[in-house]
């Protein structure tokens, strides 16, 4: 009884770990999403209005995607150092170290994109920022792309893989 | 905030500490050249701080910090001459990227200048008594450029104002209100970053105002909005680069303004620093 007891707990361990990466997936997904449409509104504003950068990433961190906010929450905790750091630097820490899921190179990506912003022409501004909100979305759609065959795996790899530590322990 | 304190806010650092300590209340500007230490510009004299030379990205970090890192906003007020922060203005020099529209005002920017704001109150007790008597008239105030006209301009709203007369100021660079930092009397309305025809034209139409104050006119638009305001009864405050009346002749448009009755009094400044004066100039 306790061996049948004992092998269902491994199985559901590997369920839940199939459903917290399915989760973790979603949410990386999710995010993607929503940074590449938080830089579409920059780059919207940068084009149409006269807004300073800091309003801009007030505005974004107070009704930016809930996933994303934190890149700028981040950003704008550090903006009282403007004038003594570089806009570009600031945009770069916040980029690093905010807990976005991101991949190195989306990561990379992003915390290059504030060499461009506020110093250059709008159109250079925007130019930039659809480079990055294109690879963010191509990352994004490619998820979305493999989502089935991923949460499939998932499945299958925790369910197979408890299995086969009931073997190995029975 | 006084004016010094806003300019020195605006440097790095580094910059900041160093001036704050060198520079008195005589100085007018501040200077930032590349490879240059800092100067501070007196009514006399130009005199160079001992402090560590301007770097290209101390030049930028200004910038950045008084535009809110939106140089590209910033542009249009830029290629006009100046930028204002909290009534500071920002002059520029570098590589002009001339009429390109992709609007990048200055490629490499190699000196910045940073005119301190004054609020000096008391500088027209002296010619007071002959500015508010009576009926008010249309005034325009005269100076060469840094001869202190803005200051002059602020003080006599502050006045006419504080007298319960409504004015109503087209502040286009945000330089004379400096967005708050300033006191311009109870009864000012202040229409800021707007051409200031046309802000002089919105305020006549929407705030009923008895004056109406205007920095530094000078194009025909401007003139065009004088004759206007002129034709509708309002009272007009101005001022204008010129050092006397015959420079103001020697310019087809102010002439013309003049010889249509458009200002009733000439306020002169001259002078620097702290010798300036003040005489008032009736136009018969």
């Amino acid at each position: 009884m306790s061996k049948l007891l004992g092998a269902l707990l491994v199985l559901a361990g590997g369920l839940i770990w199939a459903l917290l990466s399915v989760e973790t997936g979603r949410k990386r997904m999710e995010c993607l999403t929503q940074l590449a449409s938080d830089l579409e509104r920059l780059s919207c504003e940068l084009d149409t209005g006269d807004r300073p950068l800091p309003e801009l990433i007030h505005m974004l961190s107070e009704n930016g995607g809930v996933q994303s906010r934190d890149f700028f929450v981040r950003l704008e905790n550090s903006l009282w150092r403007m004038g003594d750091v570089e806009f570009r630097s600031l945009w770069r820490e916040a980029a690093e170290r905010c807990s976005v899921p991101l991949n190195r190179t989306e990561r990379y990506a992003l915390g290059n994109l504030g060499a461009f912003l506020g110093r250059y022409s709008r159109q250079r501004q925007t130019e930039a920022i659809a480079e990055c909100g294109k690879l963010l979305k191509k990352s994004a759609q490619e998820m979305r792309d493999q989502w089935p065959n991923r949460t499939r795996l998932s499945f299958g790899l925790g369910a197979g893989g408890a299995l086969m530590i009931v073997l190995a322990l029975l | 905030m006084n004016g010094t304190k806003a300019a020195l806010e605006l440097l790095p650092t580094g910059l900041r500490e160093k001036a704050g300590r060198e520079a008195g209340p005589e100085v007018e500007e501040l200077r930032l050249r590349l490879g240059q230490p800092v100067s501070y510009v007196t009514g006399v004299s130009e005199r160079r701080s001992c402090g560590p030379p301007v770097r290209r990205e101390d030049l930028y970090l200004l910038l950045e910090k008084a535009t809110g890192a939106a140089l590209h906003a910033a542009a249009g007020a830029l290629e006009e001459g100046y930028y204002c922060k909290n009534g500071v203005r920002i002059g520029v020099c570098g590589q002009a990227s001339g009429a390109n529209q992709n609007r990048e005002p200055f490629r490499n920017i190699t000196s910045l200048s940073l005119r301190i704001p004054r609020e000096c109150r008391g500088i027209l007790d002296g010619v007071k008594g002959k500015l508010l008597s009576g009926r008010l008239e249309s005034t325009l105030i005269l100076a060469p450029p840094g001869g202190g006209k803005t200051t002059a301009l602020r003080e006599l709203i502050r006045l006419i104002s504080q007298s319960g007369i409504r004015v109503g100021v087209a502040d286009e660079r945000m330089e004379l209100f400096g967005g708050g930092v300033f006191d311009l009397g109870p009864c000012t309305d202040v229409l800021s970053c707007q051409p200031k025809a046309r802000a002089a034209m919105q305020l006549m139409r929407a705030m009923n105002p008895q004056v109406i104050a205007m920095d530094e006119i000078g194009g025909e638009e401007d003139a065009g909005a004088v004759r206007q305001l002129f034709g509708c009864g309002i009272t007009l405050l101005a001022s204008i680069h010129a050092r006397d009346r015959g420079d103001l002749e020697r310019r087809p448009a102010c002439s013309r303004l003049l010889k249509e009755g458009c200002f009733q009094r000439l306020l002169i400044v001259s002078g620097s620093g702290g010798n300036r004066r003040y005489w008032v100039e009736d136009l018969g």
